[in-house]
């Protein structure tokens, strides 16, 4: 499903943050980094992702393949339509949002019935969600919005789900789940 | 006091036009944190539009024909000043902006001339006595397709879903981007609204006052309304708009008798008092802090 081949990432042409880093990623699995800080953890998900350029950064040698097409140099916008969805660190949302809009953000791509059923759908699985749905997610607790940012797929069928950091914050509630 | 009411629909009538201007400027500081000091220039390319078209058109379709070339020549400025920019240095972006607004002043003149020039044609009279008080068609016009034009972008900011994509990326483009959100096509379309909207309040000037470079003059009248509405508050640049424009026509009514120059200088004393009691503007929000 997402296999990376040799990667090769720098920051500002002359900061090497990867040196040759592979991986494979078979349908059904989860894979942990894990490393100390500074590692290259968050810059190997920001080269999956397509967004090195955002942080002045950019891919010099090595392949990623997703779902079996080539999506080294692909823009963000093309590689999350292939099924991928990177779950950045920090903040979760979009603070000044409802979490609602938040939903509608993150469904960008749906079609306004499938956003409905699977904005309920959510909000059934969250309810103390569903209560402030209308209130800015800021204010939200920290347990709550880390639940909604993982709650939502970003494209019809995610098949890959990346995270930044692990999602430690959730609070024992949604381990359960 | 019989001045009053219609200096005050004069005052509501510029102001109208100030809150356009300043909507589109707040809606692309918000969207991208540029500050684009070509504003101005913007509204006197809009202008200058509407004044070509009016040579062989009938002046309500040369202002209809001039707005989606505005919007083309906003996204055309975002493309070419703002995205290879974007990123950079504050301070990098902002002296392009001026660099554009000094390149667009020369471009005009080169293209139009220096003289004032008059719109060929003009609007439906719509002006009409109400009781004791005369509203002019300038007013009417201005209210008329200022308030819905605004409002409507307004609800459209806060309840669509392509509002809602923009919120996201002025919150946070690199969210925005890794959600698959296309954040360049969104951004160039800001760009693009905001210099629709300037050619609009451009085209309604012109067909008061004519079309010359002073209309930049104008247009820098967009930073205290701006400041006054909240930087980041798009509601608050139409309802600061309006507000600046009834407080400048009363003041040349009341104030300049005993303090000659005075409303030349009101705005920027309004901005002061703002800036002290109410950093963020009337509108403006305070940031979510969460530690
Ligand atoms: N935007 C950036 N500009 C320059 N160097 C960076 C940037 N982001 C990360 N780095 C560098 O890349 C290396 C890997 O960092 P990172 O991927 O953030 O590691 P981790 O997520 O494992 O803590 C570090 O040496 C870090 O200093
Ligand atoms: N600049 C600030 N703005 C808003 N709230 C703040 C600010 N600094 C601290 N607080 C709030 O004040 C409370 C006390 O914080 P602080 O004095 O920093 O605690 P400590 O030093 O014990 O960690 C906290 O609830 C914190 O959220
Ligand atoms: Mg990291
Ligand atoms: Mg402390």
């Amino acid at each position: 499903m997402l296999s990376v081949e040799n990667l090769k990432v720098v920051y500002r042409g002359v900061i090497l943050a990867l040196d040759g880093v592979s991986l494979e990623l078979g349908d059904g699995e989860a894979v942990a980094l894990l490393g100390p800080n500074g590692a290259g953890k968050s810059s190997l998900v920001r080269a999956v992702a397509g967004l090195l350029p955002k942080f002045e950064g950019r891919v010099l040698d090595g392949h990623v393949r997703l779902m079996g097409q080539e999506a080294t140099h692909l823009d963000p916008v093309r590689i999350t339509g292939l099924g991928l969805t990177a779950v950045l660190e920090g903040r979760p949302l979009f603070r000044y949002l409802t979490p609602v809009e938040n939903l509608v953000a993150a469904g960008h791509r749906l079609s306004p019935q499938e956003l409905k059923a699977g904005m309920e759908e959510v909000f059934a699985r969250f309810p103390r969600l569903y209560e402030r749905r209308h209130e800015q997610a800021g204010y939200l607790s920290g347990g709550s919005s880390r639940c909604s940012s993982w709650a939502w797929p970003s494209s019809p069928a995610p098949r890959c789900w990346w995270w930044t950091s692990p999602p430690w914050g959730f609070p024992p509630s949604w381990w359960r789940r | 006091m019989a001045d009053f009411l219609p200096y005050l629909i004069g005052g509501l009538a510029n102001g109208a036009l100030y809150g356009l201007l300043a909507l589109g400027f707040v809606l692309v500081y918000r969207a991208t944190s540029v500050v684009n000091f070509a504003i101005g220039e913007f509204l006197l390319v809009g202008a200058y539009l509407t004044y070509t078209f009016a040579l062989f058109l009938p002046l309500p379709l040369a202002i209809l024909a001039a707005l989606p070339l505005a919007f083309l020549f906003g996204l055309l400025v975002e493309r070419g000043f703002v995205r290879p920019l974007l990123g950079r240095n504050v301070v990098a972006v902002i002296m392009a902006t001026i660099g554009l607004a000094a390149a667009l002043d020369g471009a005009v003149q080169l293209i139009w001339g220096p003289d004032l020039k008059y719109l060929s044609g003009s609007l439906p009279n719509l002006g009409f006595q109400a009781g004791e008080v005369f509203v002019s068609s300038r007013a009417v016009w201005n209210l008329l397709l200022a308030l819905p034009l605004g409002l409507g972008l307004l609800w459209l900011l806060r309840r669509s879903r392509y509002g809602i994509l923009v919120r996201a990326i002025s919150e946070r483009e690199v969210a925005a981007l890794a959600l698959g959100i296309p954040t360049a096509r969104i951004l160039a379309g800001v760009w693009g609204v905001s210099a629709l909207l300037a050619t609009l309040a451009g085209a309604l000037l012109a067909v008061a006052s004519g079309v010359g470079h002073n209309l930049v003059f104008f247009g820098l009248k967009v930073f205290p309304v701006a400041i006054l509405g909240g930087l980041d508050s798009v509601g608050g640049a139409l309802l600061a708009g309006f507000l600046l424009g009834a407080l400048e026509a009363l003041s040349q009514r009341y104030l300049e008798p005993l303090l000659p120059g005075f409303t030349e200088a009101l705005p920027f004393v309004v901005v002061l008092l703002v800036l002290l009691v109410r950093p963020y503007g009337l509108l403006g929000e305070r940031q979510i802090e969460r530690v």
